[in-house]
């Protein structure tokens, strides 16, 4: 496993290296304030659909659109220059609620939220149902890069990012739902979907290496809110992400990694007490995601 | 393929020092948790016969008449902590009347989100009489993608006011009509094994069941068989109980339950598969049932007096629009042979005003009304163990 593993490895590193010089630019960083230029898009299979327009960039995620309409948008509010912070404002509005309602593939009702399915064909009992009503999910964030490094023989650069951002989900009607309570991913992608309020803090180094590989490193920490008179669980989580961007052709690249989250899940370990019995204490979780994308950018 | 690749990822999430996904099942047998009250009550002291009054209660993870989507008359997936501690307050009270020197309860949960995180052994420990508890776990998952059901951690505790000095969980039969995805994250069903010193050196043995009730596989019979199996070993004096999911050998309705859905309006997985009263015929062969067939007489209208379930509580209506009411018995005290069950005191305590053991019982008349405080009733009896 360990040497396919270092075989793959290897070889998208030789492809990469073999790729760059027909490239003409060294590759960018990703996740920064900076802004694609106008009539420029990129998308990946995971990451969002971005484009550039003249002064901002729109960002959509086509695989959940339809059943989740969304849009997010980023407006620089200072101008790029290499050795200052270029800060950028991040907003967005969703509605989420027919992802809630739709069961698999386009929504989720049945797995992460009560499909309701007796509601639908009982009405006496629809007020068992509770699942999310329907929302409007406003972001705001701000986003500040500056470079750190240059390529002194080409275009090439490194950045360090920092994003403040707060997302909330308003009932519009319905009922409330319930924290999702999930793996750590989904439940801080997801928290302002189900009516909580999300704040985040997050500081990336994104470090060219090569022309076509970049190392990337992320601190984040996220705040997600409690319906009141529920405080079973922490609502600080942290997550750590280390990984590398692999150029694989002129257009395109393969982003690689793992993320960790630390998390209150409401883990529980046996203890021993001082007479000898057992009890429950709780313990803060740890999860690993490996992480994969390809991304196409034109 | 699936399972070894379920084999890995379970490998590797414990390679990275993460929690499993789901309960391992690496276990036959195995010493279980035993917990003790914050601060000890005087224990009763027994005399010859000892006189050990017994209650056997599967309290549906405190959720009282709160219809869960796998009910079918309602989409419930969590409760608040206001409901569950509304909901386990009633159960104390209703323990607390009972007086119980061993409590056997199934669907009993220490951590899941449906219940709002409430560490029930524990709760009843704080809020009796009892003292002493062993929790054998038999559905332990860090999140159910099924409804966001989420965390859950439910199994089979037994409590007692006096020392429990060794405790176990025995592994059941699982199913085999299930994906392997479905199994990994699906109950696992497992026996609760408590040896309790009673009186300086007299110990006896309870077991608590809770056997499988969706399957369609013969799982259940089989695990039945298996208690059988078990409890021939059992080297102790014993008491057996809880919720067989299973009917009495003389169970006059087998089938169309006033609470089953007339149209399917939620998932196949939870028909009920037609029962087979026959299976529990050996214990009757070979133990002492607190309540013997004789007492169930012939007649549903005789035998109602012993039903012990019922999917619909009495302030819900079924298609018809009769209210629900307890529809049959599945729930169950057995002793070893050489002991017996002190006359006048076993029953099943169905709802307010009923006196424990009938006009000639030894009482309690209830105060509590245990119809809608689950959808098992407790069943008791004072056990006489020479």
């Amino acid at each position: 496993m360990r040497n396919t593993l270092r075989l793959l490895l290897g070889a998208l590193t030789a492809a990469a290296l073999w790729t760059a010089p027909a490239a003409a630019q060294s590759l960018a960083p990703r996740e920064t304030a900076r802004i694609l230029a106008p009539g420029q898009w990129q998308i990946g299979l995971f990451n969002p659909l971005r484009y550039g327009l003249q002064w901002v960039e729109i960002e959509l995620h086509p695989l959940v659109f339809l059943a989740a309409p969304h849009v997010d948008v980023k407006v620089p509010l200072s101008s790029t220059h290499p050795d200052q912070w270029q800060w950028t404002a991040h907003l967005g509005v969703g509605v989420p609620t027919l992802g809630w309602r739709l069961p698999k593939p386009l929504g989720l009702a049945g797995d992460l939220v009560p499909s309701c399915k007796v509601a639908e064909v009982d009405p006496k009992a629809a007020g068992w149902c509770k699942r999310p009503g329907w929302l409007v999910v406003p972001k705001l964030g701000v986003w500040a890069t500056r470079e750190y490094s240059h390529d002194a023989g080409g275009d090439g650069y490194s950045t360090m990012t920092l994003r403040a951002e707060i997302a909330s989900g308003f009932a519009v009607s319905g009922a409330e739902a319930a924290p999702l309570d999930a793996w750590g991913p989904v439940d801080v992608q997801l928290a302002p979907q189900v009516g909580r309020t999300r704040a985040q803090l997050r500081a990336a180094v994104d470090h060219r290496v090569l022309d076509g590989l970049r190392l990337r490193a992320e601190l984040g920490g996220y705040w997600v809110s409690r319906p009141a008179g529920d405080e079973a669980v922490s609502p600080w989580t942290m997550s750590v992400y280390a990984g590398l961007d692999l150029r694989a052709t002129a257009h395109t690249r393969l982003t690689l990694g793992a993320m960790v989250y630390d998390l209150d899940r409401r883990q529980q370990v046996l203890e021993k007490t001082a007479e000898g019995f057992d009890k429950y204490t709780y313990v803060r979780s740890h999860e690993v995601w490996p992480t994969v994308d390809f991304i196409w950018t034109y | 393929m699936k399972p070894v690749l379920l084999a890995a990822v379970t490998a590797a999430l414990f390679a990275c020092g993460c929690e499993p996904l789901a309960d391992p099942q690496t276990y036959d047998r195995e010493p279980a948790p035993i917990f003790r009250r914050s601060t000890v009550v005087a224990a009763p002291a027994v005399a010859a016969p000892a006189r050990i009054k017994i209650v056997a209660w599967n309290i549906k993870y405190g959720a009282g008449r709160i219809p869960f989507w796998f009910d079918c008359w309602g989409d419930r997936a969590h409760m608040t902590k206001a409901e569950v501690d509304a909901n386990m307050a009633k159960i104390y009270e209703a323990i607390n009347e009972l007086d119980p020197d061993v409590l056997i309860a199934e669907e009993i949960e220490v951590n899941s989100r449906r219940s709002a995180y409430v560490d029930m052994v524990q709760g009843i420990l704080e809020h009796t009489k009892l003292n002493y508890a062993t929790f054998a776990s038999t559905w332990n998952s860090k999140y159910i993608a099924s409804e966001g059901v989420g965390r859950i951690h439910l199994g089979n505790a037994i409590l007692s006011k006096h020392k429990i000095t060794k405790a176990e969980r025995i592994r059941q039969i699982d199913r085999s009509d299930q994906d392997a995805l479905t199994a990994m994250f699906y109950l696992h069903r497992a026996l609760g094994r408590a040896e309790i010193e009673v009186a300086t050196g007299k110990k006896v043995a309870i077991w608590a069941v809770h056997t499988e009730a969706y399957d369609n596989d013969g799982t259940k019979q089989k695990q039945i068989a298996q208690i059988d199996e078990l409890l021939a070993k059992e080297p102790l004096p014993f008491v057996v109980g809880g919720d067989f999911n299973e009917l009495p050998p003389v169970a006059a309705r087998k089938q169309a339950f006033m609470d089953e859905r007339e149209t399917a309006v939620c998932s196949a997985d939870f028909t009920q598969p037609p029962y087979t009263p026959e299976a529990m015929q050996r214990f009757y062969d070979k133990l002492v049932p607190a309540i013997a067939l004789d007492r169930y007489g012939k007649t549903e209208l005789e035998q109602k007096r012993y039903y012990s379930h019922s999917v619909l509580g009495p302030d819900e209506v079924n298609d018809n629009g009769e209210k629900g009411f307890w529809n049959r018995t599945l729930d169950y005290l057995f002793a070893s042979k050489g002991t017996t069950w002190q006359v006048g005191s076993t029953d099943v305590a169905q709802q307010a005003g009923q006196k424990i053991g009938g006009d000639n019982g030894i009482g309690p008349v209830l105060k509590t009304d245990p119809v809608r405080l689950s959808d098992h009733a407790p069943v008791l009896g004072t056990w006489e163990v020479p």
